[in-house]
Formats: C-alpha cells, sequence, structure tokens
C-alpha cells in the first residue's frame, strides 16, 4: 500500500533529531490526558498533513516504526471537533478511541479494509473534494462502536489514518521527502552551514536531496501520484 | 469571486522573498492552492490553530481560478537588491497583486509561471554576479544568491556561484552537490561552472607539429588562417554556449579566445581561461568554448554542428591544415588534463558519400590511439600520419582485426598491415576507412598492394604486391630488411625511414611504365611543394631551361622567390641538374624525369584546392 505517512511540525531539530515529543505541555497533551492517551505520543497522518498550511513537513515510507498504534480518524478531534463523538461523555470517547485503535503492524490489513486497495479507493481517500462512502467506521468494523463521524465531520480529520508512535519516532532512513516554506530556505541552509554541529549538519546532508521544493503543499501535491499507484 | 488572503508558511524577516500556495477562500473555508484541501475558515483565523500562513489582505480572483494551482510570491520593498525580484508582472499574466506593510504580494495563476518567474529572476542574478568584477570579495552578492536560492533552491548555476563565492567552505559546497544529486544534467552544469569558474586559469594547447611551412616553423599567412579559422569556430560555438548557459547574452558575454601563447618555431597556439580583473562570465564562457573546441577537436562533434558544412570546413582546417602537419592538443584544467593528443577530424561522411577508392593494403606502423581507442592512428609514411575510426568501417560493422586494440600494451609502434580505403562526397571531402588490420608479430607474413607515394603526398602506388614479413625481430619486405622491429618510436621510425626510401626507388621505377597506375587523393593536393612545382615547370619546358625562363614559367602558378628557387635545386641535384657555366641552364636528370612523371600520374600536377 503506497500511503505515506506524513507530520507537519515547526522545528528544525526535527531535521536531525527525528520527531520527539516536546518535553513541555502543549495542547496536544492536554488532549491525550482526556483520552488516556499515554504515554505521550507522536502523530503522522496517511497521505497528507493533518493542517491544510504549514511550515515544514516530512513524508514517512510505511517502513517507519511499526511501534505505534493507529486509528481511522484524528483522536485529539474527538475531544472537541469530530461530531458526535465530541459531545460524548468523557469515558465514552476512550472507549471509542480504544474500539479503533489497532497495532501498527496491522497496518496492511486494515488499509485493506478502509479505504481500500484500489487505485480509486486510494484516489478517493486524498481527493480533497469527497469523503467516504460510508457513515463511520462502524460500517466497516461492525462490532465497534457506531458513529457517523465520516458524514457529520466536515473536516478531513474525521476520516484520516492516524499514526501515534510513543515518545519518539526515528526517521533515519524513512523519511521519501520533506519540505519547508520556501521563505525560510535562506535561513535553513544558513544555519546548518554555519551553526550546526557535525552530527547536525551530517543528517540534513543526508536529508538535502529529498527536499520538494514548494512548501508543504508542494510536498503533498508532488507525493499525490505516487501515493495512488495501486 | 474568490479571494487570495496569504501564502502558506512563515516569511521571516531575513528573507528578501517568499512564496507558496495561496491561501484562497470564499468566505466559508479556506483551501491550498497546491492540494486543495481546505479548512473552516473559522478554525484558519482561530487562535492557536496550527495551520500556518502569511496573510494580507484580500485579492479578489475571478472564480474560473478556482481549481488552479495558484502561487503567491511575496517581495520586500526597500531592502537592497529586492528589486532583482520585481519584474514586468503584468506581462507575466498575473491575476492580482496586494501592497501590504513594506511588501508586494503578487497572485501567480499556476506553478508553471512561477518557475518561468524563477528562471528568469535566477538567471538575473547569476549573470549580474557573473558579470561583476570582484564578487568573490563582497558578501552582498552572497546575500542576493541566498535569497536567489529561496526560488530555484536546486539551481545548479545558483549552487555554483555560492560554492564560488564561499572558497574553502566544505559544507557549503556539501550542501549544492546534495542540491543537484536528483538531476544529471544539474549536476553536470553544476561542476561545469565550478571548473569554468575556478580561479586557476584553465589552458588549452594546439600544436602544429613539425609546423606548417616547409621546413616547420609557421609562415604569418599560416597563422594568420589558423586563427581566422579558430575565430570562425568561436562564432559557430556560440550558439552551442548560450543553448547551455541560457542566461548568457549572445551581444555581451562572448569574449573572444585569449591566445596567451603563440611560438611560432613549433607552430604552438596557446589559450587561457581566467584573465585577470575580468568578469566570471568571461571565464565560464571562454572554458566552456575552450572545451568544447578540445571536444569537437577530439572527433565530438554535436550532431546540430556535424551537419553544418561551413563549420565543418573550418574545422577540417584547423585540424587538418595540410595532409602532412600532424595536429595534436591538450587541455589542462583546475582538476583535470589531457595529455597530449593527437586531434581527430572525423566529419563521418558515411551517409553523404557518393564515391570511394579502391582499398588499398600498406605497411605501416601503429603510432598510437584516442579517444579511449575508439580511434588508431598508424604512420603510413615518414611523414604521413592517418588516424581512423577503430570502430567503424564505413560500411556499417567494425574493422577487422580491431580487438587488437583493446589490449592498450599489445601494439603500440608494432609494425602492422592494414586496408584501408578512401570515400568522399560530391565536393571532394574524403576521409579514411579502417577495413582491417593485422599487427605483425614473429613468424607473420602479409602481403600488401601498394606503398604512399613519396613523391606526391596522400596518393598510393597502386598494384604493386610485396610481401611483408618479420623474422627474427627483423622487419623484412620482398626479401630486404628494413630494420629490427621495437616497440619504441625511434626503432619504428628507422625502418620506417628505410621503407619511404625504398618505396621511392620502386616509384620512380615504375614512373614510366604505361600500365602503373597511382591512386591520387580525391581532391587536389593542399600545397604543391616547392620541388615539385620546378619540376613540373622544367617538365612543362621540355625538361631543360634557362634559370630566368623558369622563374618566369613558375610565375605563372605563383611568385617564388629567385632564392628560394636557386636553394631548392641545389638541395636536389638528383632530381635537378644547374649547370652554372652554361648560363645557369636548369634540366631535370634521368630521375628527375621519372620524378615529374610520378608528379603527373600522383595527381601532383593540379591546382592546389583555394
Amino acid at each position: 500500500m503506497p500511503l505515506l505517512w506524513f507530520h507537519a511540525f515547526g522545528r528544525l531539530a526535527v531535521l536531525y533529531d527525528g520527531l520527539k515529543v516536546s518535553p513541555r505541555m502543549t495542547d496536544t497533551k492536554q488532549l491525550e490526558l482526556e483520552l488516556g492517551i499515554l504515554p505521550h505520543a507522536l502523530y503522522c497522518y496517511l497521505g497528507r498533513t493533518l493542517e491544510v498550511f504549514g511550515d515544514l513537513a516530512l513524508a514517512l515510507a510505511p517502513s517507519a516504526s511499526t511501534a505505534g498504534s493507529m486509528s481511522p480518524f484524528d483522536s485529539g478531534g474527538l475531544v472537541e471537533k469530530c461530531p458526535p463523538v465530541c459531545d460524548w461523555a468523557h469515558e465514552k470517547k476512550k472507549d471509542f478511541l480504544a474500539a479503533y485503535t489497532w497495532p501498527m503492524s496491522e497496518r496492511a490489513s486494515l488499509l485493506r479494509k478502509y479505504p481500500g486497495g484500489e487505485a480509486d479507493d486510494l484516489r478517493r481517500y486524498l481527493d480533497p473534494s469527497r469523503r467516504p462512502e460510508q457513515q463511520g467506521p462502524h460500517s466497516i468494523w461492525p462490532d465497534k462502536p457506531e458513529a457517523n463521524i465520516w458524514e457529520l465531520d466536515r473536516h478531513w480529520r474525521g476520516w484520516t489514518w492516524e499514526g501515534r508512535w510513543p515518545d519518539e519516532l526515528p526517521i533515519e532512513g524513512h523519511v521519501v521527502g520533506w519540505s519547508c516554506a520556501p521563505a525560510r530556505w535562506a535561513d535553513v541552509i544558513t544555519w546548518f552551514e554555519t551553526e550546526a554541529s557535525d552530527r547536525e549538519f551530517a543528517s540534513f546532508t543526508r536529508l538535502r536531496p529529498l527536499f520538494v521544493e514548494g512548501g508543504v503543499g508542494g510536498l503533498i501535491a508532488s507525493l499525490h501520484a505516487r501515493q495512488v499507484a495501486p | 469571486m474568490i479571494k487570495v488572503i496569504g501564502l502558506e508558511g512563515t516569511w521571516p524577516a531575513s528573507a528578501m522573498v517568499a512564496w507558496g500556495a495561496a491561501v484562497v477562500t470564499d468566505g466559508t473555508k479556506a483551501w491550498n492552492s497546491f492540494t486543495g484541501f481546505s479548512v473552516p475558515l473559522e478554525l484558519l483565523s482561530a487562535a492557536g490553530t496550527r495551520d500556518i500562513v502569511t496573510e494580507f489582505p484580500a485579492v479578489d480572483i475571478r472564480p474560473e481560478h478556482d481549481g488552479s494551482q495558484l502561487v503567491v510570491i511575496g517581495i520586500r520593498m526597500g531592502v537592497d537588491d529586492s528589486e532583482f525580484f520585481r519584474t514586468d508582472f503584468d506581462q507575466l499574466g498575473i491575476l492580482g497583486r496586494r501592497r501590504h506593510q513594506k511588501a508586494l504580494f503578487v497572485v501567480l495563476r499556476s506553478r508553471q509561471i512561477f518557475e518561468q518567474y524563477a528562471r528568469d529572476v535566477c538567471n538575473a542574478i547569476t549573470l549580474y554576479i557573473l558579470r561583476e568584477p570582484g564578487t568573490e570579495r563582497d558578501p552582498r552578492y552572497l546575500t542576493l544568491l541566498t535569497n536567489a536560492l529561496v526560488l530555484a533552491p536546486a539551481d545548479p548555476f545558483l549552487n555554483a556561484l555560492r560554492v564560488l563565492l564561499q572558497p574553502g567552505r566544505e559544507r557549503v559546497r556539501d550542501l549544492a552537490i546534495g542540491a543537484v544529486a536528483g538531476d544529471i544534467k544539474a549536476q553536470q552544469q553544476f561542476a561545469f561552472m565550478l571548473r569554468a569558474c575556478d580561479a586557476n586559469p584553465s589552458h588549452y594547447r594546439l600544436k602544429y607539429n613539425h609546423g606548417i611551412a616547409e621546413g616547420g616553423g609557421m609562415d604569418v599567412n599560416d597563422a594568420a588562417e589558423q586563427l581566422a579559422a579558430l575565430k570562425v569556430l568561436h562564432a559557430k560555438i556560440q550558439p552551442e554556449v548560450v543553448s547551455a548557459f541560457p542566461f548568457l547574452d549572445a551581444e555581451n558575454d562572448f569574449p573572444a579566445f585569449r591566445l596567451t601563447e603563440l611560438k611560432a618555431a613549433s607552430a604552438d597556439f596557446g589559450f587561457v581561461t581566467a584573465i585577470d580583473n575580468e568578469p566570471l562570465a568571461h571565464r565560464m564562457v571562454r572554458y566552456f568554448e575552450m572545451t568544447m573546441l578540445h571536444q569537437v577537436l577530439s572527433g565530438d562533434v554535436p550532431t546540430k554542428l556535424r551537419e553544418d558544412i561551413a563549420f565543418m570546413k573550418v574545422l577540417e582546417r584547423v585540424a587538418r591544415p595540410d595532409g602532412i602537419t600532424y595536429v595534436t592538443h591538450s587541455i589542462v584544467t583546475a582538476n583535470a588534463s589531457a595529455a597530449d593528443e593527437a586531434v581527430v577530424f572525423d566529419p563521418q561522411l558515411e551517409s553523404r558519400a557518393t564515391s570511394e577508392q579502391q582499398p588499398v593494403t600498406l605497411l605501416v606502423f601503429i603510432q598510437g590511439v584516442a579517444r579511449d581507442a575508439r580511434y588508431v592512428e598508424f604512420r603510413l609514411f615518414p611523414d604521413w600520419r592517418e588516424m581512423v575510426s577503430a570502430e567503424r568501417d564505413g560500411q556499417g560493422s567494425r574493422p577487422m582485426g580491431a580487438e587488437v586494440f583493446a589490449d592498450r600494451n599489445n601494439y603500440l609502434y608494432r609494425p602492422a598491415v592494414i586496408t584501408l580505403q578512401c570515400v568522399y562526397d560530391e565536393r571532394l571531402r574524403s576521409k579514411y576507412f579502417l577495413k582491417s588490420v593485422v599487427v605483425l608479430r614473429d613468424g607473420d607474413a602479409q602481403n600488401i598492394s601498394g606503398v604512399p607515394s613519396a613523391v606526391v603526398s596522400g596518393a598510393f602506388v597502386v598494384d604493386t604486391p610485396h610481401r611483408v614479413s618479420v623474422q627474427d625481430r627483423s622487419l623484412i619486405i620482398d626479401g630486404r630488411v628494413l630494420g629490427p622491429v621495437g616497440t619504441n618510436l625511434a626503432t619504428s621510425e628507422r625502418w620506417m625511414a628505410a621503407f619511404r626510401d625504398l618505396a621511392l626507388e620502386w616509384e620512380l621505377t615504375l614512373a614510366l611504365a604505361p600500365e602503373q597506375e597511382w591512386q591520387p587523393t580525391p581532391a587536389p593536393p593542399k600545397r604543391i611543394t616547392s620541388l615539385n612545382r620546378i619540376v613540373l615547370a622544367l617538365e612543362s619546358s621540355g625538361g631543360e631551361a634557362l634559370f630566368s625562363s623558369l622563374l618566369e614559367v613558375m610565375a605563372v602558378f605563383r611568385p617564388l622567390k629567385r632564392g628560394s628557387v636557386r636553394r631548392e635545386i641545389l638541395h636536389h641535384p638528383e632530381i635537378v641538374m644547374f649547370d652554372l657555366e652554361d648560363d645557369a641552364k636548369v634540366a631535370l636528370t634521368e630521375r628527375g624525369r621519372r620524378y615529374a612523371a610520378v608528379v603527373r600520374k600522383a595527381g601532383g600536377a593540379r591546382e592546389p584546392a583555394t
């Protein structure tokens, strides 16, 4: 299955240290506490970034660590944004998330069910003008709690695949492409040329050939064709 | 109507220019123009949003551009050098613009238009930096370059210039190499520019071995002709340069070849790329032209130039000024050098050739190879070298026996029996094809069918079978020992000199035989030696003449200095008798009559082609 994991970020350190959970309290951590996601996790989304606009982003191959878990929606959205779940009681939300959480090792079989393995399935999944035909994930996994989140949410967060990895996610060897806001490029290369340690510079040197022009939007657009190939 | 209200990503204050996907809205949602993915407008503007955009007052766009990959460019106003990023946007076909907080935002219709804009701006900046003297020492240029990379991070020329402006900065070089890693053409352009602009000058040397003029050296006329030919090549190569470096201006960026050395005694031209206080552009163009000259004189002529008859004619003039002069060239650049090697003029006449001469099987020695043994050079006679393809026999095959050249150490300077065939087109442009080659080793014996004419350069005495063999390390022809066979040049030149003397005797012996034939060159010779002209003039006068009359006869063809004619006659008493006591009568000897007959039969009496 050619779908890639995407992650948007703002700190250059990701490019040489990989993805690590921030030591500070963040909005994401608050949501995780509400949903009982512990240890704190790193998030990637299958096919595109969760954010529509961003500063930096990278795309990871499916070979990225299988130590995480995955769900067919943005877990954070369950707290306040994804109807009808966002209006549910706290424990019910946690149960809903738990019911739709699978280990990353089952990725291939999960994706065959949703969005499906055919090119049309993949195109639909990545088409910004279309949502799933089903009302919610219970249509595919009938033994799970019912909620029409795919029908009711206006945002892609309602039907994206989310990957969660505890604490950190090494990126070395798994990056397919990355990009940054074009206007940051001069600062980025100047920093790596003048300020970075040898280790940081070496990591960046390995990533440099994978740079995709055009910012986050450019990265996602350029990898679209590759992802819809069956 | 839809509106563009921003561009994706942040815009640091240090950057002169920004660009990216447009943030487009219809009033309810905002979408990314590159991906089409949208977010409810209220979420985009909400506090704590993780969607990052640089906003500006809305620019109205017609709804038909809804699905287009709109691009927004932002340019800081009033910042040093930021004017480089402004262009004639109206001509570019923009959809709208907005000034906001000392910046100009421009909305373009597509990524393609943006790429055109980026290319134009980057070319202009590249050319500007290349043209300015002293760019290596002014950090302002580096700032401008780094900002230009915002538009085109993988541009090979910008990246190369950044490396050049920061010599010794390994990290800069490493990142620049990474920038062009995915594109072979860009890698070549990047590497080329680094070499071309290297502060250490590159040198190209074109050497006319043994000189062009008789007796060596170079007449002023010859030098002028060769330089004029090089000037024509310079003009012909210009379009190739512009094609490779589209930012160059054909009007202003093409300095002439810079000749830094001219050794008339050895007919040696030396050219150089880097000249103090000249802009990098000139250094780069000179380098390109120099390497291209080396390339085309190595037989590797681009198809477009190969089809240019005028170009090929001038190239031949440079590569083969006559049938005798042996032209070599060498190039030395900052990180590579090519040893002195024979120039290759390979007009590839196969497809155009309309006629061919009879193949001739000859005794030669192998002088060397060029271009990774794709070409092999034979010494046919002491003053005749011929370079031919070792891959093409003119009829779509590889010459028989040419596989011997795959072994680099097993043939050099060895005697060989080869079969050559001359083909020529309607313009009498000719070339030789190798049909077969047999390297002679001890115990081998082969037949040859002709020998080069010792009287008329380029002609053959044909249908004169001889038996060549190597026995006990000696080269033997028709039972006569020519000398020892060696694997060095001096030994081979010794037997070749003996062979030439023997061939001359055969030729003069056969001169008056009515059935004997010579195979002349298709085109008239490029020059007639002074001796041959004297002999022909005397023959036309019945074999003898007064010296003063001889001069008159010869003046019909071309004026000659009295002293040089006299000297030539005195140098060849076996051909021409000079009786000072008999009113300075000049007459052909018996040998001279035979010599004159050969000159005619071998095509040496034809007027030189102009």
